[in-house]
């Protein structure tokens, strides 16, 4: 342990507890992004640990395993969609000019195969996947209708779980359940111009959906609108 | 508490697989022990929330525990303890007079004879801690175990705060020269 002296009283006091809300408070931050000193505080906390050995025990109140139950019956936290995606959606406009376009060409191939009517110019269609060239779903939206059909081309998911869609609207409002992916045609509700210029995302919920109407995992598969017709 | 170090290991390992029976085993085995340790620290209905919140992290970290650095009873307890210690700086001052009555630092009232049943580590610890100068094993202990802050043990010692942190880092060098 090659510690700067200071850190090293540091990470003892921290151990101890007797830092003030704030150095505690910063240390707790440091020790985060910092191997070095988070191991010399374990180190501390073990060195100083068998003092508890000789901590009598106290009986806590009756009914508190009761409150720490009820604590871990919580549903499963939220996964903010939003902030998830927009790394990738960076990269994916960053490459507009090349794989953008392959992305839209991908989309419009897909089209000729899933829109078994002719399109009409308010016909749209996404490939919703994991890169460029590896398309899993292909979502087709009629906007004039407000109508959208998703189709699996390569996705099929593990027993036990559904693969759910969720539209984000380009404010970055919360993810709206678009419901478990199935055959058929679906209407979609809301402003025209959010559902044109939304993200679509999949993600794998447990089997049915998610149970908390947010999604409860990152997404799988994501894409954008593209125009069908020429 | 009559579960071994081997039991308590294997409860958490299951905790791990998110085991709700193991979980209850676990909270009987440990939870008397961890809030004695809290409530040295805080005040009865602050020690029972902080005791609260301890499990639930106790829960969801429990894949985290390595048995190859400690004890499960004693990665336990210092997440029990850190929560404490995080309530008692946020709370307020605290002066030492506030601090939940009747319990005394446990290694000051310990007969050294009834040491012998304790662990070589728990032995040699005491060891080091009795060759430190009497105000550095006092601060270092009321620390360790009722959460002092340094200005409660400059209050508590007449000493100036500057003068009490000299002896915390020192002592803990010390200490920590002595057990290497």
């Amino acid at each position: 342990m090659t510690l700067p002296a200071d850190d090293e009283g540091l990470a003892a006091e921290f151990a101890l507890g007797t830092l003030d809300a704030t150095e505690r408070a910063a240390v707790a931050a440091r020790r985060q992004r910092e191997p070095e000193l988070d191991a010399a505080i374990d180190a501390w906390d073990a060195r100083l640990a068998p003092l508890l050995e000789v901590v009598g025990g106290v009986s806590p109140p009756a009914d508190l395993f009761a409150r720490i139950e009820a604590r871990l019956a919580t549903p499963p936290p939220v996964v903010d969609l939003t902030r998830l995606l927009s790394a990738k959606l960076a990269r994916w406009r960053a490459l507009a000019g090349g794989a953008g376009a392959l992305a839209a060409a991908l989309a419009a191939a897909l089209a000729f195969v899933v829109v078994s009517r002719p399109a009409g110019p308010h016909q749209f269609v996404a490939a919703l996947q994991k890169s460029a060239d590896d398309p899993a779903f292909a979502m087709t939206v009629d906007l004039d209708r407000l109508e959208f059909s998703v189709r699996p081309v390569a996705a099929q998911a593990p027993a036990g779980k559904s693969y759910e869609l969720w539209m984000i609207a380009p404010n970055g409002a919360t993810p709206k359940s678009l419901g478990v992916i199935a055959a058929g045609e679906r209407r979609l509700a809301g402003d025209k111009a959010n559902v044109r210029n939304a993200t679509y995302a999949v993600t794998l919920e447990p089997e049915g959906g998610s149970p908390t109407g947010q999604p409860t995992s990152a997404p799988v598969f994501f894409g954008k609108l593209v125009p069908v017709g020429p | 508490m009559t579960a071994s170090v081997s039991e308590l290991a294997n409860l958490l390992a299951r905790v791990a697989k998110r085991d709700r029976a193991a979980f209850t085993l676990l909270y009987r085995a440990t939870s008397p022990k961890l809030y004695g340790v809290v409530a040295r620290i805080l005040p009865s209905g602050e020690a029972s929330e902080v005791l609260q919140e301890a499990y639930v992290k106790i829960w969801d970290r429990a894949a985290d525990f390595d048995s190859t650095r400690g004890s499960p009873l004693a990665w336990m307890a210092t997440i029990a303890r850190n929560r404490a210690l995080d309530e008692v700086r946020r709370a307020r001052p605290i002066s030492l007079e506030d601090m939940p009555e009747g319990f005394e630092p446990a290694a000051d009232t310990e007969d050294p004879l009834a040491s012998r049943d304790r662990s070589e580590v728990y032995q040699a610890l005491l060891r080091c801690l009795g060759g430190l100068e009497a105000d550095k094993r006092e601060v270092i202990l009321l620390a360790y175990y009722r959460g002092a802050s340094r200005e409660a043990l400059a209050a508590k010692f007449n000493a100036p705060v500057g003068t009490v942190k000299t002896w915390l880092r020192r002592g803990l060098a010390q200490l920590k020269d002595c057990l290497s």
